[in-house]
């Protein structure tokens, strides 16, 4: 299980104390500079940004202006939930893309300019709210910035 | 290299006068009688030095705002490369920091240390205890979850029952009329900045004190013989090597919890929602359910006792013996506030839930008493042969 | 020109009267005030100053009781049921009357066409619902209205009062137990029980001034007013042919009517073979279609109860839970799109679910799988920790020892 005490008992090892003593000493410096080295290397790693995703909360970058044309859309999967971005000439817009009827995920029907819920025909205008069909509630709208070409939705 | 160094120091400071002490103070022999419990006291200082550098690591990420806070523990959680490993080891550090200084405290009971003439080394320590606390129920809120959130609530909550001035308290660590963003800002100013810094500086005074007066003998009041040198054991390497394998057993059993116990993140808080059966942290469940059993006033007036009684206790036991079994009285007190502590903290924990024993099913009600609950679609008492 | 005088007066007397919308001065009012009180006051009619003598005549001017319903004022006491519906549409088909209340003026032309109108005018049969059956004669309130006899809520009850009169109905031959059925039924149920005021109530189908019931081949429009993607789905079906012919009477033949109940799979294994013969072609073709939706189901509860069960195992399953809104929604489109009894279009959508689900599977086994690697690290973490302390007590050892 050990190290040292395994090595003490082995006769083919140098038994004299001097050396027995150096090699413990050895294993004990070197066990603390390990340690040392096994907290440093993590904390560092921690350190390092994560460019995957800006820390949650906030404005959550989901995607560049070139990405979506105008009158197209975007859906993203963020906090749990999924959302669906729509350009529209003047601005972008980001809407829960959950169904307020039966929680299917609704697409931009750009033909119609409607957000169009596949499951049961709900249609919701740009503002959310319901054009036609069973959904009973609005959707949900999320605060949308563009900065630097880039999308920001608030989650 | 080394000897460049050392010759460029010397230049500049006296090194030989600096030297001396610190050799001494180094190779300061320790009486005896110190044991494995005599490590507990350097495991605190460990486990502080632990909590401020995860608590640096985390404070990277850590957003103390009520729209972020959840969030940004949360990134730490997932998306911070072992992020999750720091947020675990600080928490749990936490908990284990409470019960080592605790059990730190115990030792210096049961070996009569705190008596003359080291009676202001346990007052600095008993505020070092108490500042532990503080930093556990003001480090509790800030993941901003329902259960820091309801616990943090009920915690002022209790604050508010002082006669006179309580109100005025619960206003003040509420930062406003309830628990908020307000009260997320406080407690974090007082976690991060002014806590540490002012546990720091009771630690610099508690370990002067050690230092300089020696660590107690068993030998009665006013008999400690002066140590001689080359009697007692050396503080290094000798007593290091022991703190050394406590340390290493520490940090795995830090690491162990950490990773096999995890603490939940749970849900956000909801000021809207208030969760079943909100309880503080164990380290607070004692004093919790004592007050359960008093009228407001009077519970509060018992709970402050404790803490009260630890302060005084050097000047209430005077007697001069150290060792536990020839003072009777006083050990006999400690181990019935330990037990009551146990008993109440039990109590606390079972009040108001559901559990089995001997396969027959018990609710516990407020104050921890069981009643056998009605098993579904057992048989009914009258129908036993 | 005394006459002249007095005929300017007759005229301009009872408009005046009229304009300054005195309501003590109605003399019909003076003597009936319990229905003024209890009925008319609160009644949209009596909100706008249309008053008795506008539907009943008379003369409200003067005190004289005989006077007053005299034979030159118009009077009529209470109208028979085709003056009621002529007396409403002197107003309300009226588009110039109408027009500032944003009412329509269709109801009595729809009327005339309702199986009630057809046999009132028709027939003279005035065992049927005219105007005031439903919406009352001197409490007429909104629709919007919750007391309204006619508010959605209410609708069903109002039919049922001479719908549920078991010796009426069958003077027509009709059936008289359709309340009940309703009630049970999906739309009933969310109706009644949800207070979900679009819930289909009697005249979502078959109309409310133009009641009657829908043939077999108006089935499929009065439903699809709703069920928009399953009539969509349907004119690609098989059944269209059949439909057009006559033969096939759309949503019905497999959902029925009155009663219509919350639509599962299983009606594969019923409906089907009510015409087709158990074991042909068709019957299996449902069969299939039957088992890729118990499959799609089975899968979606597996998938579901497979990221709860990581949430409580304390895995953050953010991501997961929103592949699982996509996956879900691929299983509810089924729902809609079954109606085109397309096998190649059912299981496109299956597999565009399965694909998310082996996705949420592979991705919550990738999570769980790292904290099995944390724990492992516990062992050589361990090893290393005893290695340690076993080295430093060694060297304590030695140190006192020596």
């Amino acid at each position: 299980m050990n190290q040292p005490e395994n090595l003490s008992s082995n006769p083919s090892l140098p038994t004299s104390p001097v050396s027995r003593r150096d090699f413990l000493d050895w294993v004990i410096k070197g066990g603390l500079f390990a340690t040392l080295a096994g907290m440093l290397f993590p904390a560092l790693a921690y350190l390092w940004p994560v460019t995957r995703r800006g820390p949650a909360g906030g404005l959550v970058e989901v995607g560049t202006v070139d990405e979506i044309h105008v009158w197209g859309s975007k859906k993203v999967v963020l906090g749990g939930s999924a959302l669906i971005v729509v350009r529209t000439p003047a601005e972008f817009k980001a809407f829960s893309a959950i169904c307020t009827h039966l929680g299917c995920i609704v697409y931009w029907d750009s033909a119609k300019q409607l957000i169009a819920c596949p499951c049961h025909a709900g249609f919701f205008g740009l503002d959310g709210r319901v054009v036609s069909g069973p959904p009973p509630r609005p959707l949900a709208t999320h605060p949308v910035s563009v900065v630097d070409g880039k999308i920001f939705v608030k989650p | 290299m080394k000897h460049l160094m050392v010759r460029w120091l010397r230049e500049r400071f006296d090194v030989e006068s600096i030297r001396g002490p610190l050799k001494h103070q180094i190779e300061k022999p320790l009486p005896k009688n110190i044991g494995w419990f005599h490590t507990l006291g350097s495991m605190s200082l460990f486990l502080f030095v632990s909590q401020v550098l995860t608590g640096i690591l985390l404070l990277v990420y850590y957003r103390p705002t009520v729209n972020e806070a959840f969030g940004s523990v949360k990134f730490i959680m997932t998306e911070a490369y072992v992020g999750w490993l720091y947020r675990q080891i600080h928490a749990w550090g936490a908990n284990l920091m409470v019960l080592i200084v605790f059990l730190h405290m115990l030792r210096t009971f049961i070996t009569g240390s705190f008596k003359k003439p080291r009676e202001l080394t346990w007052v600095f320590g008993v505020v070092l205890f108490l500042l532990t606390l503080v930093f556990g129920f003001t480090g509790y809120l800030l993941p901003w979850n329902q259960l820091a959130y309801w616990a943090t609530t009920v915690g002022t909550e209790v604050a508010g029952s002082i006669p006179w001035i309580g109100e005025w308290i619960k206003t003040l660590l509420r930062g406003g009329d309830s628990v908020a963003g307000e009260t997320l800002s406080r407690f974090f100013v007082l976690h991060v900045i002014i806590l540490p810094w002012t546990m720091f500086a009771v630690i610099v005074i508690h370990l002067f004190l050690v230092r300089f007066q020696g660590i107690a003998t068993m030998d009665r009041v006013g008999a400690e013989k002066e140590i001689k040198k080359g009697e007692g054991t050396p503080f290094f390497p000798h007593h290091m090597l022991k703190e050394g394998v406590v340390f290493f057993i520490l940090l795995g059993v830090l690491i162990t919890l950490a990773i096999l116990a995890p603490f939940d993140l749970g849900e956000k808080a909801d000021p809207l929602q208030t969760p079943h059966a909100i309880k503080p942290e164990w380290y607070f469940l004692p004093m919790y359910q004592v007050l359960k059993y008093f009228p407001k006033l009077v519970g509060i007036f018992i709970v402050s006792l404790a803490p009260l009684f630890l302060f005084l206790w050097p000047f209430l036991d005077k007697t001069k013996e150290r060792h536990p079994l020839k003072r009777p009285i006083s050990t006999a007190i400690g181990a019935l506030a330990l037990l009551s502590l146990l008993v109440f903290g039990m109590m606390a924990h079972l009040s108001e839930t559901k559990r089995e024993f001997f396969g027959r099913t018990y609710q516990f009600d407020i104050y921890g008493i069981p009643h056998p609950a009605a098993a579904e679609g057992g048989e009914l008492p009258g129908n036993r042969p | 020109m005394a006459s002249f005088i007095l005929l300017f007066f007759l005229l301009a007397v009872p408009s005046a009267v009229q304009a300054q919308s005195s309501i003590e001065n109605n003399s019909c009012i003076t003597c009936h005030s319990d229905i003024w009180e209890e009925e008319l006051k609160m009644s949209v009619h009596g909100r706008e100053n249309i008053l008795c003598q506008d539907c009943h005549g008379g003369d409200p001017t003067t005190l004289d009781f005989d006077a007053a319903k005299a034979l030159g004022t118009g009077f009529i006491g209470v109208p028979d049921k085709k003056k009621i519906a002529e007396t409403c549409g002197g107003c309300h088909a009226n588009v110039e009357t109408m027009n500032f209340y944003g009412l329509r003026t269709d109801q009595l032309a729809r009327y005339q066409t309702s199986g009630h109108g057809k046999k009132l005018f028709g027939e003279g049969n005035a065992k049927v619902a005219v105007c005031s059956d439903c919406h009352g004669a001197h409490k007429v309130l909104p629709i919007a209205d919750p007391n309204s006899p006619v508010y959605p809520l209410n609708v069903p009850k109002t039919c049922n009062h001479c719908h549920g009169d078991d010796k009426l109905m069958s003077e027509f031959g009709l059936p008289s137990g359709i309340f009940k059925t309703y009630e049970a039924s999906v739309h009933g149920k969310a109706l009644f029980e949800k207070k979900d005021l679009s819930a289909a109530n009697c005249t979502s189908c078959h109309g409310s001034h133009g009641a009657i019931p829908p043939g077999v081949k108006d089935i499929g429009a009065a439903c699809g007013k709703c069920h928009v993607n399953e009539k969509k789905y349907f004119l690609e079906s098989v059944h269209v042919k059949a439909a057009e012919e006559g033969k096939f009477s759309e949503c019905i033949s497999c959902h029925g009517n009155h009663g219509v109940q919350r639509a599962s799979k299983m009606l594969y294994r019923e409906a089907c073979t009510t015409c087709h013969e158990q074991g042909s072609a068709a019957a299996q073709e449902g069969e299939k279609i039957f088992h890729v939706l118990a499959k799609s189901e089975r899968g979606l509860k597996t998938a579901e109860a497979l990221v709860k069960r990581a949430s409580i195992e304390g895995i953050f399953v953010e991501e997961e839970t929103g592949a699982l809104e996509d996956a879900k929604t691929n299983v509810i489109s089924m729902a809609p799109v079954q109606h085109s009894l397309s096998l190649s279009k059912i299981a496109e959508l299956y597999q565009k679910f399965e694909e998310v689900a082996q996705e949420i599977k592979s991705r919550v086994h990738k999570k769980r799988q790292a904290l099995k690697w944390r724990r492992a690290a516990l062992i050589p973490i361990w090893i290393f920790i005893l290695m340690m302390a076993c080295a430093l007590w060694i060297k304590y050892k030695r140190l006192k020892g020596r």
